[in-house]
């Protein structure tokens, strides 16, 4: 098993890891990445480009575990093509965050619409690509903490992408609450940044105004034509 | 052509100019154009990228983070003893910090020109001095009061608060030139209103021939035979990764304005100040803190200028108050909570109005060499300083609920909404300093100006003491914190500096 530098091309289409389905738009730039101890991916379409990816059977995923993010970086129109090229963001950081953005979006109705979680992952992967080296581990060492501490915190083991999400919610207030909280701080800021852009969720918020862009236009576009 | 995308070249690149500016941000960008305007033939380096205002007014603030923001946003002063990790923001892109700030400009108080007149040694330094500097950069970046129609709900609460107590609010004066009041100045002016150097002075630089060339890292300062000959470095990749590729620049003159955090690097990297033991040291930051009342009336307080007013009357406890907003992501992430508790508070931030506090600080920072390119920076706050910020806290807390908030939130973490009984009972004075929220855009004073070698970087023109053809010119130099956004002082300094060179 390793990794094997694939050079394709892929023209639009889906690209599916372990169940996972991401929609690519024909611009966009695709990796796929990751230590692979989850993730198998099968690139169905051609016409992006698939740096590497790996060839081996997927582990079976466990009944408790949540979906897992996929192992991929995307970035619109190609301009990033050189920090996708060389920085890998692991399937695991990627399960991490979306395991924690689950619970800290769930409100009482139940969590939040996947697609959001999906759009969640891809931008949270995007930022972590972008940031620099030093932001990049505060990051993924603030997850990998949160991952590992949390569940102790309500007598849970081993990691936070295994409980429930319920218990995940509850496990997540106490180190909130804890002298760990800083590593739950780190992460939820960063996640809640990214996902109060979303235009649906600023709108259930009640945040229309001109700060955040595509939000703007929109109310700009409906200012001009009233 | 007059910039340069180096992610775009291949190296080595050999270059030659009168006069290399390392950086483009408030101090840079205003010595380019001051030499420029006087015939020298100047390049500036730039380690960022360009990022158009009609690209980066269109970018939502995560994106903006990702694209023009130092680490992306997370760029840390790490406390020690009883002092908070502060997150120090500041700007990674031609125009630098500058593009990115709420374009508050405060002239340097009398009070702060007195200590450096009187305990600096630095007598030149009056307010009638530095009076042209002053006027002649306020023009180029317009400087003008924000109109009464602009102030946010959220700020006129809080004046309407702190009017109650006795203490009404000023107007600010920002560099801004038809502000429509889009509350995100300090993550880009959408319409360009914001006069920033990269719409300001690096136009008038180019107008005179100055060249700019981003994406490119410096090292070191080259020399020879005590006088500066230049600099090289790096060529980066569009995504600031660096290169193999190397560039070199010769010139007359080096000025280095790469701001608090790297400026001492470079200096420090090229062996040049060290004999002051100052370099990287006496950092200042105006550690800064949000304080939200929650209303029951809707506030929106995005409607509006993001700064507006402020308040210095408690000038003599080391406080200035200064209204502010926030983008919705970083007001969420202040709300308490998981999941449902978490959602529920999230969508409050209608009825959130929201000021900030800062910190005139004695300082303690030091900025030192870390792994990788960004520094490692540490920041112990001074006993005075700590002891200002629960009486911060309280007052403002007591503003807003004169203002009739229901509730407030402070920024302690984990500590969820305050009422008026519960902040009675609050002991504020036992918050660990690892406990509170704090973060910082005005990182000063790392290679400090003053009257002797032995105590500072530079001279009081900027030029470093031990090496002939070097000056530093942003915020690295002014010799104390300020208790006011540093801004407008950086620009003046600047084109004090530049134009003692010509």
């Amino acid at each position: 098993m390793g990794w094997r530098q694939a050079g394709r091309t892929f023209e639009g289409g889906r690209v599916d890891g372990d169940g996972l389905d991401v929609t690519l738009s024909p611009d966009d730039a695709v990796r796929l990445a990751g230590p692979w101890r989850r993730t198998h991916a099968t690139v169905r379409a051609d016409g992006g480009r698939v740096a590497a990816h790996r060839h081996g059977p997927p582990r079976p995923r466990l009944a408790s575990e949540p979906e897992r993010a996929p192992a991929l970086v995307i970035s619109s129109g190609g301009k990033h093509d050189a920090a996708v090229a060389s920085v890998v963001i692991s399937p695991t950081v990627l399960a991490r965050s979306r395991a924690f953005a689950e619970a800290l979006f769930s409100t009482a109705d139940g969590a939040p619409p996947a697609e959001r979680l999906d759009w969640l992952t891809r931008e949270f992967a995007d930022y972590l690509v972008k940031a620099g080296g030093r932001a990049r581990f505060i990051l993924t060492l603030a997850l990998f903490v949160v991952s590992w501490l949390a569940p102790l915190m309500v007598d849970e083991w081993p990691t936070l992408v295994r409980l429930d999400r319920r218990t995940r919610i509850r496990a997540l207030e106490r180190m909130e609450a804890s002298f760990l909280s800083a590593a739950v701080l780190a992460v939820k800021a960063f996640l809640c940044v990214i996902y109060y852009e979303h235009p649906d969720v600023q709108r259930e918020v009640g945040y229309v105004g001109h700060a955040t862009f595509p939000m703007a236009l929109e109310a700009r576009a409906t200012e001009a034509a009233r | 052509m007059s910039l340069h995308d180096a992610a775009k070249e291949k190296g080595p690149l050999t270059l030659e100019a009168d006069v290399v500016v390392v950086g483009s941000g408030a101090g840079g960008a205003v010595v380019a154009a001051t030499l420029a305007d006087a015939g020298k033939k100047v390049l500036l380096l730039e380690e960022g990228g360009y990022v158009p205002q009609e690209v980066y007014g269109r970018l939502s603030p995560s994106q903006q983070l990702r694209a023009m923001w130092r680490d992306a946003g997370l760029t840390f002063a790490i406390g020690v003893g009883d002092s908070p990790v502060i997150n120090v923001m500041m700007g990674k892109c031609v125009g630098g910090s500058s593009a990115l700030t709420g374009g508050v400009c405060f002239r340097t108080p009398a009070s702060v020109l007195k200590v450096w007149r009187e305990q600096r040694g630095m007598p030149e330094f009056t307010e009638a001095h530095l009076a042209p500097y002053f006027e002649t950069v306020e023009k180029v970046v317009h400087v003008e009061e924000t109109p009464a129609a602009l102030r946010s709900r959220s700020t006129l609460l809080f004046n309407e608060g702190a009017t109650k107590l006795g203490h009404p609010l000023k107007p600010i004066r920002r560099n801004t030139k038809g502000c429509e009041g889009n509350s995100r100045c300090n993550f880009g002016c959408p319409t360009g209103a914001k006069r920033s150097v990269d719409l300001s002075f690096l136009p008038l630089a180019f107008a005179k021939g100055a060249t700019l060339w981003s994406h490119c890292l410096v090292d070191r300062i080259t020399h020879d035979g005590g006088r500066a000959t230049g600099v090289e470095g790096r060529l980066l990749d569009e995504a600031g990764h660096a290169r193999p590729d190397t560039f070199s620049v010769k010139a007359k003159l080096v000025v280095v304005a790469a701001g608090g955090y790297h400026s001492p690097l470079l200096l420090e990297a090229s062996g040049v100040g060290r004999a002051s033991g100052q370099v990287g040291r006496n950092l200042t930051l105006h550690p800064a803190f949000r304080v939200m009342g929650r209303f029951d009336e809707p506030v929106e307080g995005w409607r509006g200028a993001l700064q507006s007013m402020y308040a210095d009357d408690w000038e003599q406890d080391g406080i200035t108050l200064t209204s502010m907003f926030l983008p919705p992501g970083v007001l969420a992430a202040t709300m308490p909570g998981i999941g449902p508790e978490h959602v529920e508070r999230a969508k409050l931030m209608r009825h959130l109005g929201v000021f900030g506090g800062m910190v005139h600080d004695d300082g303690g920072g030091t900025v030192r060499r870390g792994p990788g390119r960004e520094p490692f920076v540490t920041y112990r706050m001074a006993k005075k300083d700590k002891a200002v910020v629960p009486k911060l806290m309280r007052l403002m807390a007591d503003i807003w609920f004169a203002a009739g908030a229901k509730e407030v939130f402070l920024p302690v973490l984990g500590m969820g909404p305050v009422t008026p009984d519960r902040l009675k009972s609050l002991d504020l004075e036992s918050v660990k300093g690892k406990d509170l929220e704090c973060s910082s855009q005005h990182p000063l004073g790392t290679c400090r100006m003053g009257a002797s070698k032995e105590v500072s970087v530079v001279d009081p023109n900027g030029r470093a003491w031990d090496l002939d053809g070097l000056v530093v010119a942003d915020g690295s130099v002014v010799p104390t914190s300020l208790g006011v956004n540093p801004q407008l002082t950086i620009m003046a300094m600047a084109r004090r500096i530049a134009e003692r060179l010509v």
